[in-house]
């Protein structure tokens, strides 16, 4: 099954049943063992494509035979330009062939996307996951599973293609620092050698560690499935360029009653992906209790590019109103592709600058949620809760004291004094606005104030109190949740 | 007056530490506990079914440091639905005997006026926090148990679920 590896080239075409992962490895060992070449990274990277190229069409059953065979890169493993483009045009023909009957509506609605889908036979329905799986991945409209199917394909690729490229840089000079002496004073200074390597692959090497380490934290969730009844997981969206997309439900939103879509803030990115998984994970394990069966399903939606420095980007607008129209598209595309009759009970959460951008989703178009929950808000963009696209009393505000501190970083205590910058808008925690105020857990006893307590129990914090309302929202059981009076 | 000078163990508001534990045997501990307080509930009906999860310790490298925390809820069936508040205040009598320190029992801050019992368990040191709600629907008791703050033993990261 592993082929011809080592052996001599005949000048024939490959057979492509053979494992294209191995063949990858193959090429790898061959450009390696090829002199200093200044083409070595280049030869790889080729190596790998051809692989994938190979792999994908061997994905592909029988059907494609006839195209399978015009694929023949020649098996002498050197890997000349013309192999490459032979390629190229080998899945141009292949994709040519899929097209007369697999066209998704450009541009369409979530509403036409699943239309569309539903019209697609099962085997054409693979097909489409298996050849396109990006495009499928990011369609909203088209059900959990497919979405997910095709995610963890581009999470598969995307991790195997970083892992090479880091492989292959140059690694990190283990001298960063030396001490550096003068008029009697020593501090530290970054070494040439480190100041050299990081100018040239520094940016590259965190990018490719960081989005590695949360590629790594959406495979733990997957392996966590079942422990202690945590669901399914599904990966809704994934994209590791820049800051990085991660979209991942716990429990198939589909069959879901209630959901739950959450929308971290400042300096979420992929690498961090792990604290706001954990988010939902804990919200999921506390509403699915609350609601006698019905099923729950916890999104969290990394689906913009958060503002990454609190003191530079946070006062910005900016970034929420781009990632708003993502949103409102998101949530239209789980009413589209929800089975059954009715409409799911779906509640938007917002930490810190994510309240900003529901908030801005509101503003600019349908919400679709029937709850809101905002988690520390700096601002949301309106002045009032009439304005959040939900029905009179559910727009559910939590502030602790204290509670942007995280976001704000060395600022310290001052929540107060960070404002949206150039807006006069009214702050969820303001009386005018007309959010439900919850309970974050601070008790008021004989005059004192003793924080974070729930009953002079020191076990319940500010987190967990914030949980509980947050599950009974989520739950629907609105009455049960602790306000704050 | 919380007397945070009984456990010295904590400073004044941090969650009482439960000392260096594996992740397995807090987990079989915490369903310990929650099923000894299920056999203490007079209730017939449904039990939910997920079981404890992993959440942080405040303020604690997530990495090492850890809390269990179990909520679970029973449906009462047929008459037994009439019977939420009576339950807690039954074991409002009933955990005192098995060790446990009632802090707190009343309505709680809900618009529900939902009875609310919350108790310590110092010795074993985990909590309890139970609501009967039964204006909602279906109307349940709602039980949450959390542990204290444990450490994974030295070399070992915490597993979140």
């Amino acid at each position: 099954m592993h082929g011809k590896t080592g052996s001599k080239p005949t000048g024939g075409p490959i057979d492509p049943a053979a494992d294209a992962n191995m063949l990858a490895e193959s090429l790898e060992k061959q450009a390696d063992k090829a002199n200093p070449n200044p083409n070595h990274h280049k030869a790889v990277e080729i190596a790998d494509r051809i692989a994938e190229a190979l792999e994908e069409a061997t994905i592909a059953d029988r059907k494609w035979a006839p195209k399978l065979r015009a694929l023949k890169a020649d098996d002498d493993l050197h890997v000349s330009r013309k192999d490459w483009t032979d390629v190229t045009k080998d899945m141009r023909g292949v994709r040519a062939g899929a097209d007369d009957y697999l066209k998704p509506p450009k541009k369409g609605s979530p509403k036409e996307n699943a239309a569309w889908w539903e019209k697609l036979s099962k085997e054409q329905q693979d097909d489409y996951v298996a050849l396109y799986p990006a495009s499928i991945g990011g369609m909203d409209g088209l059900p959990a599973a497919a979405r997910d199917e095709a995610n963890r394909t581009v999470l598969a690729e995307a991790k195997a293609k970083y892992q090479l490229e880091l492989d292959k840089l140059p690694p990190e000079p283990r001298n960063k620092y030396s001490s550096v002496s003068a008029g009697g004073a020593t501090s530290q200074a970054y070494t040439d050698e480190w100041i050299a390597w990081n100018k040239k692959y520094g940016e590259r090497y965190r990018h490719l560690k960081s989005s590695l380490s949360g590629m790594r934290a959406i495979e733990g969730r997957f392996e966590a499935t079942g422990k202690e009844g945590l669901p399914d997981a599904y990966l809704l969206g994934f994209k590791p360029e820049g800051h990085g997309r991660a979209i991942v439900a716990n429990g198939n939103p589909d069959e879901a009653v209630h959901q739950a879509v959450y929308v971290p803030g400042t300096t979420a990115n992929l690498g961090d992906i792990e604290k706001d998984m954990d988010r939902m994970k804990s919200v999921w394990r506390e509403a699915q209790p609350l609601t006698g069966g019905a099923p729950v399903s916890t999104i969290t939606w990394l689906g913009y590019d958060a503002p990454q420095n609190v003191v530079t980007d946070s006062p910005s607008p900016r970034y929420a109103n781009d990632g708003a129209s993502a949103f409102d598209r998101f949530n239209e595309g789980l009413e589209a592709s929800h089975a059954g009759d009715g409409s799911p009970h779906r509640t938007a959460i917002g930490h810190s600058y994510g309240t900003t951008l529901i908030g801005s989703a509101a503003r600019q178009g349908n919400l679709n949620a029937d709850d809101v929950i905002f988690a520390g808000s700096p601002g949301v963009q309106v002045g009032s809760a009439k304005e959040m696209d939900v029905p009179k009393g559910h727009v559910w505000n939590e502030e602790a004291e204290g509670d942007v501190v995280p976001d704000i970083g060395r600022y310290g205590h001052g929540g107060s004094q960070w404002k949206m910058g150039g807006g006069v808008w009214l702050n969820p925690s303001d009386e005018e606005f007309g959010a439900h105020q919850l309970n974050t857990g601070a008790d008021e006893w004989n005059g004192r104030k003793t924080e974070a307590a729930h009953g002079h129990s020191d076990y319940w914090d500010e987190n967990t109190t914030s949980l509980k309302n947050q599950a009974r929202v989520v739950a629907g059981r609105h009455g049960d949740v602790h306000l704050d009076d | 007056m919380s007397d945070h000078g009984k456990n010295s163990s904590q400073n004044s508001g941090e969650v009482p530490s439960s000392g260096i534990q594996r992740q397995g045997d807090a987990d079989a501990r915490i369903k310990k506990i929650s099923s000894e307080i299920l056999d203490l509930v007079a209730l017939k009906g449904a039990v939910s079914k997920p079981g404890p999860g992993v959440v942080p310790c405040e303020g604690k490298n997530a990495d090492k440091y850890y809390r269990m925390l179990h909520t679970w809820s029973v449906t009462p069936s047929g008459s037994d639905a009439v019977k939420l508040d009576e339950a807690v205040r039954e074991l409002k009598e009933s955990l005192p005997r098995r060790g446990w320190d009632i802090k707190r029992y009343g309505p709680d801050g809900s618009a529900n006026k939902n009875v609310n019992l919350v108790a310590d368990h110092d010795e074993k040191k985990f909590s309890v926090d139970i609501t009967s709600s039964p204006k909602e629907n279906p109307p349940m008791l709602i039980v949450s148990v959390i542990s204290g703050c444990y450490k994974v033993p030295p070399g070992e990261t915490v597993e979140h679920y």
